[in-house]
């Protein structure tokens, strides 16, 4: 008899190919970022954008600094509620259709899906933020005289709206339910306008310097100084320190499925050693990242190149201006010089500032050059008169932040420069800063407008009505017996005005060679003019 | 034929009375009671409310009514904008709130139950907006100081067209959507309404940005708000197999 032997072992059985898992995690993003509900606003929002945010932007000057400013103060606000609103939709989504029991069978823990359902909201939210940032900064390329595509606003709102969607998802899955969702997009958003409140109406403190959104800067931005980084690093710091916040929360907590709070620090706990060491990390280090921007931001101060600085991270350097070689009109003139972003403006600017130099030619007062400066060189009461700048020493010193509308206006420029020139060499000074106490009780910086005598008003009205400018503007008396002695005083005022700008050029001439001195003493009377 | 005497003798035989032509023709409700039949609306009433969850509604309409009352106290309004944006958008959550609780959780299987469904998704929509308008009246009243300045810009007119306007809106999108995802309706629209506001756009359909006594605004938010409620009433949200 033979026996038969089997020599070889039997095959070990096949164990299934281990998935690695990041690569399911990025299996499971990819579904979520499929059947993300955030696409249904995608419509709306384009909408939003074509008519707010790239409108706006297109009507700004074509500076690159002050158009970046619209991703931040247009656009990331518009984007808040709904961030906010379908990150809390799907932070519910397990509570919502009472899932958590089924899913805490599942192998992963609850924090791996939870961040991919965050993630793929935040994945449409970035990517809608993105694309409406990239035709924006399209757009200004196309257009754009001087300075570069900004690329810290970009950072800050990718940051902030991280942030928006951390804290709401987070929202959403510690309070399941259907109340939930548009009870976090309207909080959220109250939360963001009240402090782009504070920051419109800098109160101070550590706030009106994290909003993102705040006030439209001046056209200078930018170009004359530059500007904060310390700003932009500080507002990534807290927005992500929050989001990191969020984010350990979410898997610490028992509510939405981690170890809790005793389980975080035992070491015997469920939930994976690794899991509980992330959540808590991300939780201290999203504190630390709070608490340290915080006080950075607290510590901000003025600065030259319009909004805030950190003085720890800037180091003066915002103070350092920006070289620059200017442009110039013909010398054999009167001489205009600008910043050379504002090169397409030089003709326009030339010959406004032409046409009421030569109406005053020869006279005391009258400048011989114009140089565009930075607004912070000029003092502040001068803005607050609408003027554009002062004669100095035979010299106009102007800004174009007031002269350039933020929407189309032909006349703006026209007028505001012949203004100040025809006031400067009638009348003097546009005014001086007066302080004085605003509605809610601060200290505001206040102006004395000085509006010169009836007949200062009437002759530099004449004159600006002879160059085919608007009337110089004068603070009206808004109630009681003196507003209506202002009105009738006004109409006097524009009677005769319309008198001398009737003159003959020549005769106008004449007349205010050989009594200026007496005019700006004083001593003419309106009844006086001819 | 034998059945009708037959089925006699079996009730009979169960110890019932035997059940006679008249009592079977008979319209339940003419055997209960007056006062039950109260007590048997009220009851129907009171249960829609909580499987709409009115009382969780009602805490988040108060909240928005005390947040309206907080912004006052604390210059929220302040600047030209802001006195109609916040209050807006307190409205359109107002609203959200309140389209919210259309969803049913039963699901179909409720459009079965009866012909009073109708007649309570009209007055539950109904009392919702009407105690929406009251806490955020009360809200404004609490906040409101005239010594420093402080109160709602145009008053409380425009705060109860804006939340019967936008609860239109998101009782029309309830239609579609279902109930629990009608929140996006008002808040997408008062987006609409804070982009006209800082355009100064005049167009009547965007009545939050309009001033109270306009008249095409009140036109427009009402015209949406009856369309929405009439819609609402006679077809209810929209109802998935999963509930949603």
């Amino acid at each position: 008899m033979s026996t038969a032997t089997v020599s070889q072992s039997a095959p070990a059985p096949a164990s299934a190919p281990r998935t690695h898992p990041l690569l399911l995690a990025t299996r499971i993003l990819r579904m979520e970022i499929r059947h993300s509900a955030f696409v249904w606003c995608l419509p709306l929002l384009v909408v939003l954008f074509i008519y707010d945010p790239y409108k706006t932007a297109v009507n700004y000057p074509a500076l690159w600094p002050l158009r970046s400013t619209v991703v931040l103060n247009k656009f990331w606000p518009d984007m808040v509620v709904f961030s906010a609103g379908f990150s809390a939709w799907a932070g519910t989504r397990e509570g919502r259709r009472d899932t958590s029991d089924l899913l805490g069978t599942t192998a992963r823990p609850a924090w791996t899906r939870q961040l991919c359902a965050l993630g793929g909201t935040a994945f449409w939210v970035v990517a809608t933020f993105l694309a409406g940032v990239a035709a924006i900064y399209v757009q200004a390329s196309l257009q754009a005289t001087w300075g570069g595509p900004a690329i810290s606003p970009i950072v800050v709102g990718v940051a902030g709206l991280v942030m928006v969607c951390a804290v709401a998802f987070t929202l959403g899955a510690l309070f399941p339910g259907r109340f939930t969702a548009p009870i976090v997009a309207v909080a959220l958003m109250v939360v963001t306008l009240a402090a782009f409140r504070q920051a419109v109406g800098s109160t101070g403190g550590p706030i009106p310097v994290l909003s993102p959104d705040g006030s439209v800067p001046g056209n200078d931005y930018g170009l004359f100084f530059r500007t904060t980084i310390g700003v932009p690093i500080v507002q990534v710091m807290v927005f992500g320190g929050v989001a990191l916040v969020a984010v350990g929360l979410l898997g610490l907590s028992s509510r939405t499925g981690g170890t809790g709070w005793r389980g975080a620090l035992s070491a015997v706990a469920v939930g994976g050693t690794r899991l509980r060491a992330a959540a808590l990390a991300f939780f201290a280090a999203g504190i630390v990242a709070v608490v340290v921007g915080g006080g950075l931001a607290a510590s901000a101060t003025g600065s030259p190149a319009d909004g805030y600085e950190i003085p720890s991270i800037d180091k003066g350097l915002i103070s350092e201006s920006i070289p620059y070689t200017p442009v110039c009109s013909a010398a054999d003139g009167f001489q205009v010089c600008l910043h050379p972003a504002y090169r397409a403006y030089l003709p326009q600017v030339s010959s406004a500032l032409d046409a009421s130099v030569a109406e005053l030619a020869g006279l005391p007062g009258a400048p011989t050059r114009a140089v565009e400066v930075p607004q912070s060189a000029l003092p502040p009461a001068l803005f607050e008169g609408n003027g554009d700048g002062m004669v100095t020493n035979g010299v106009y010193e102007f800004t174009m932040n007031n002269a350039i509308a933020l929407q189309p206006d032909e006349g703006r420029l026209q007028d505001g420069f012949q203004q100040d020139i025809v006031h400067a060499v009638i009348v003097g000074s546009a005014g001086k800063a007066a302080p004085a106490t605003g509605a809610n009780g601060p200290r505001i910086n206040g102006v004395e407008q000085n509006n010169g005598t009836l007949a200062q008003q009437a002759v530099v009205d004449g004159l600006l009505r002879a160059l085919g400018s608007a009337p110089y503007p004068i603070a009206a008396v808004d109630n009681g017996p003196a507003a209506r002695q202002f009105d009738q005083q006004q109409a006097e005022v524009t009677v005769a005005a319309a008198k001398f700008a009737a003159l003959p050029a020549a005769s106008r001439h004449a007349w205010l060679v050989a009594n200026l001195a007496a005019l700006k003493a004083g001593t003419i009377t309106l009844a006086q003019l001819p | 034929m034998s059945g009708a005497p037959r089925a006699a003798t079996d009730q009979a035989a169960l110890g019932h009375a035997p059940l006679s032509r008249a009592a079977f023709l008979r319209r339940p409700s003419s055997l209960v009671a007056p006062s039950s039949r109260r007590h048997c609306g009220a009851r129907l009433a009171w249960l829609h409310a909580r499987s709409r969850r009115v009382v969780a509604a009602l805490i988040g309409l108060l909240a928005c009514g005390v947040v309206l009352s907080l912004g006052l106290n604390f210059h929220w309004f302040s600047a030209a904008d802001a006195a109609v944006e916040v209050p807006m958008l307190l409205e359109a959550g107002a609203a959200a709130i309140i389209v919210v609780t259309t969803h049913s959780p039963f699901g179909e299987p409720e459009q079965a139950t009866g012909r009073w469904l109708p007649v309570l998704r009209l007055g539950v929509a109904l009392a919702l907006c009407g105690v929406a308008i009251g806490l955020m009246a009360a809200g404004a009243a609490i906040g409101y100081d005239p010594k420093s300045g402080v109160g709602l810009s145009d008053g409380m007119l425009p705060v109860a067209r804006n939340i019967l306007g936008f609860t239109g809106v998101g009782l029309l999108l309830s239609l579609v959507t279902g109930g629990l995802a009608a929140w996006i309706g008002p808040l997408a629209y008062q987006a609409v309404c804070q982009f006209a506001l800082i355009a100064h756009y005049t167009e009547p359909y965007t009545w939050a940005s309009r001033p109270p006594a306009d008249r095409g605004g009140w036109i427009a938010a009402l015209v949406v708000f009856a369309i929405g409620l009439a819609a609402f009433t006679i077809r209810g949200p929209r109802t998935r197999p999963s509930g949603e």
